[in-house]
């Protein structure tokens, strides 16, 4: 009973806001904040896994290791503030499902899976502003509201091959889709002056390719390594297109070593070349992007498999670099994260469950957030 | 199982806790962490905004007005004319034996608010007017001889019921007149003002004509007895007022005027902009027509489609009535603005509605308050003053 209501709330939650992930103020500039895709096992080890983890989607050759059906439905609930020079917000909450993945087999084949998806670009954001502005000659106070709710979601079908029992490579098309519900309100404080509201629709649209691979090199060694090439991103309105932007390329690689069997430590580093962006947005005179990041998670999971039956702890640090800014000063990311799960029915249901503190940190802004994740598996 | 279930049962509680939440709404922290926006006020006064307007006269006369006037000084002296519904040859069976006296009431609507002791003077009419009879024809009825008496107004009365007792003979030839009796008010003599009262049309009418008399009753005593009798026939009457120039437009008078005003503003305001506020501006051809003291009220009607005089409005009349409006004292000569924002904000959304609206005055036909201003052919012609919002976004910056 008490997983149906937890299984039921979270698909509650999920459904209105799927494919979302979590909001920052960073994500106001440029294209948006780009989204996380890995499960809240491997957030809960601080990403470190996420080249290892079949529940995210950052190496298709994970897709090999479903044997079965299994469904996995991530919400996300994000507690913030933030300080951009002397102005201290706080108390934004938003949640959101950042992912979301089926996988299986196909019979009497060494090929399985994985369709899935998750957030590539978060643009949700709510801002107020009040102003003054001289109109016929008389100072006429203002108050603009501009908002953005949606996302670039990425729809990922992928395929993972098990070649022998320590070698697995996969590939996957990625589908950039999406859109994002724009929103302008202008409220004058004089009453001879209508109320300005503005709403258009932004459309995404793109196509991008990976292919990675997981080896056992040893019982207590694997390493993985993935690449991915997105194409352009073409954003429309109003059915007509109105720009065309340079996707980065993403090389990534991992570690994972099982010193002792109760004990795995884990890591992943990701580098993302922005720079076809950077100099897309400034022909347009947008954001300042930086021609690079790097994204370093590193995790260890103590208690073993969690189908062991006993319950995981999982401790991660993540160190990663934010793509746009307002200055020449790139912000970066850091997160303490942990958690673990939980198994029921047999193994059949896995409940995951990881808390994050996060510390952003530059271009004239601090952000400081509680990012609390939930994940239900199921295999039936 | 159920050992599990109830050891993680605090999941439950912390999902119920922190899931579901959502607040995004902050302060911009501009130019910084704000989205590439740029919200743009222009204000503009556009030259040959109008074109092709045009006065009609007609819409209501005086005695379809619901206020009729009553008036003196100014543009011209109007008098009201009432024609009563016969009286009965007895009372409640009763025959009469004497009338004792008269008791006219009157529904006062408004006043000249700045005039004291505010007179009105009854006459007798010949039971034979009608509302097509003028001024002139009427003018020889409005003398002394025929004065029934004088209603006074109290300054602390600017609306309600105002009445006035006249003796018995003062209607003497109400039998030879087939029980019909019908008369005149003008406004005091000594004073120039005016008075609004309450007609036939209006849903408030509270006009009526008492008599009491000595009833001769079946039983053969005599008794004191009354009936009163309600306006069968009521209108104004003025001297014929000078029409304007060709090149000159006019609003509200009587009969009512509208003018219908067709505007060619740029589609980059109507179209692609979000008009915040639009402004016509009339020149006046003159000072505003009417009594001392008076109003002009004028307003703007938007059309649901153009199809010249007679094109129907948008919206019903009490939808407007606070929006798009001026009020233009009698006399004054100053530029007129007028607010027509709610009219033109709508043409965005709506394409297919004409870029047209009518101008006319707030109570029709209830008095003889005129707005008159240069058309766009005269050598002030009239102007849109616009200010709008052009569209905030572009893509993605």
């Amino acid at each position: 009973m008490r997983k149906a209501l937890v299984g039921a709330l979270v698909i509650c939650c999920t459904i209105p806001e799927a494919s979302q992930a979590q909001s920052s103020v960073y994500g106001i500039l440029g294209l948006g904040f780009p989204g996380r895709p890995i499960g809240t096992r491997t957030r809960a080890g601080g990403g470190g896994m996420a080249m290892f983890d079949a529940r995210s989607v950052l190496n298709p050759a994970t897709a090999a290791g479903f044997q079965r059906i299994s469904v996995a439905v991530v919400s996300g609930t994000t507690l913030r503030n933030y300080t951009v020079l002397d102005s201290t917000v706080e108390g934004l909450s938003d949640t959101r499902s950042p992912i979301g993945l089926i996988g299986g087999s196909l019979r009497r084949t060494p090929v399985s899976f994985a369709l899935s998806y998750s957030t590539y670009l978060e643009r949700t954001y709510d801002l107020f502003t009040e102003d003054t502005v001289v109109i016929r000659n008389e100072p006429i106070a203002v108050t603009d509201r501009i908002s953005e709710d949606g996302a670039v979601v990425d729809i990922r079908g992928a395929l993972g091959v098990r070649v022998n029992s320590w070698l697995s490579v996969g590939g996957a098309v990625h589908v950039l889709s999406g859109s994002s519900k724009r929103s302008t309100q202008r409220d004058f404080s004089s009453p001879d002056y209508f109320r300005v509201l503005d709403t258009d629709r932004l459309t995404f649209s793109g196509l991008g390719f990976s292919a990675g691979v997981l080896a056992s090199l040893d019982p207590r060694l694997t390493v993985a390594a993935a690449i991915r090439s997105d194409g352009k991103l073409d954003t429309g309105l109003d059915s007509s297109t109105v720009g065309q932007f340079d996707l980065p390329l993403s090389y990534a690689a991992g570690l994972t070593i099982v010193p002792v069997p109760a004990v795995r430590l884990a890591t992943t580093a990701i580098r993302t070349t922005w720079s076809g962006v950077s100099a897309d947005l400034a022909a347009i005179g947008g954001a300042n992007a930086f021609d690079h990041t790097w994204d370093i998670g590193t995790g260890v999971e103590l208690g073993g498999s969690s189908r062991s039956g006993r319950v995981p702890l999982l401790l991660g640090f993540r160190y990663a670099q934010l793509p746009f800014s307002p200055t020449l000063e790139q912000p970066t990311e850091m997160s303490f994260s942990g958690g673990t799960n939980f198994v029921f029915a047999s193994g059949r249901v896995l409940f995951d469950l990881s808390v994050e503190r996060i510390l952003r940190d530059g271009g004239r802004a601090e952000e400081r957030a509680w990012y609390l994740s939930f994940s239900l598996t199921v295999s039936p | 199982m159920k050992l599990m279930a109830k050891r993680h049962a605090w999941l439950s509680v912390v999902v119920l806790t922190v899931a579901c939440a959502e607040d995004v709404t902050a302060p911009g922290a501009c130019p910084d962490y704000c989205p590439a926006i740029n919200i743009q006020v222009v204000d503009s006064i556009v030259p040959g905004s109008i074109e092709r307007d045009s006065s009609y006269r007609g819409y209501v006369d005086p005695h379809e007005a619901i206020r009729m006037e009553v008036s003196r000084g100014g543009v011209a002296e109007s008098r009201v004319v009432m024609r009563f519904f016969p009286f009965p040859e007895e009372i409640n069976s009763d025959s009469i034996v004497a009338i004792d006296s008269f008791q006219i009431s009157l529904s006062l609507r408004k006043r000249s608010a700045d005039v004291s002791d505010v007179e009105l003077a009854i006459f007798r009419l010949p039971p034979d007017v009608d509302a097509a009879m003028t001024f002139q024809e009427l003018d020889p009825f409005f003398q002394d001889s025929t004065k029934l008496g004088t209603l006074i107004v109290p300054d602390s009365v600017t609306s309600g019921t105002i009445s006035a007792v006249f003796p018995g003979t003062a209607l003497a030839n109400l039998a030879t007149d087939s029980m019909v009796a019908a008369i005149g008010v003008a406004f005091g003599p000594t004073l120039t003002g005016f008075a609004h009262l309450t007609a036939i049309d209006s849903d408030s009418a509270a006009t009526w004509l008492a008599r009491y008399a000595q009833v001769d009753t079946a039983s053969g005593e005599l008794a004191e007895a009354s009936d009163s009798v309600r306006v069968e026939m009521d209108t104004y009457v003025f001297p014929e007022i000078p029409p304007p120039d060709p090149t000159v437009l006019a609003v509200g008078g009587a009969p009512a005027a509208r003018v219908l005003m067709r505007t060619v503003l740029p589609a980059y305001i109507v179209d692609s902009a979000h008009v915040v506020r639009a402004t016509l501006i009339l020149v006046p051809a003159g000072p505003a027509l009417g009594a001392p003291g008076d109003t002009v009220f004028v307003r703007a009607q938007p059309l649901a489609t153009d199809v010249g005089p007679k094109s129907p409005f948008l919206d019903a009349l009490s939808d407007t009535l606070m929006l798009g409006k001026a009020d233009i004292p009698v006399g004054a000569v100053e530029p007129v603005r007028i607010d027509v924002t709610h009219i033109v904000a709508r043409w965005r959304n709506d394409p297919d509605l004409p870029r047209s609206f009518i101008l006319m005055a707030g109570f029709e036909g209830q008095s003889l308050a005129e707005f008159r201003f240069h058309s766009s052919e005269g050598i002030e012609s009239p102007i849109m003053q616009v200010t709008y919002v052009t569209p905030a976004f572009s893509g993605v910056r």
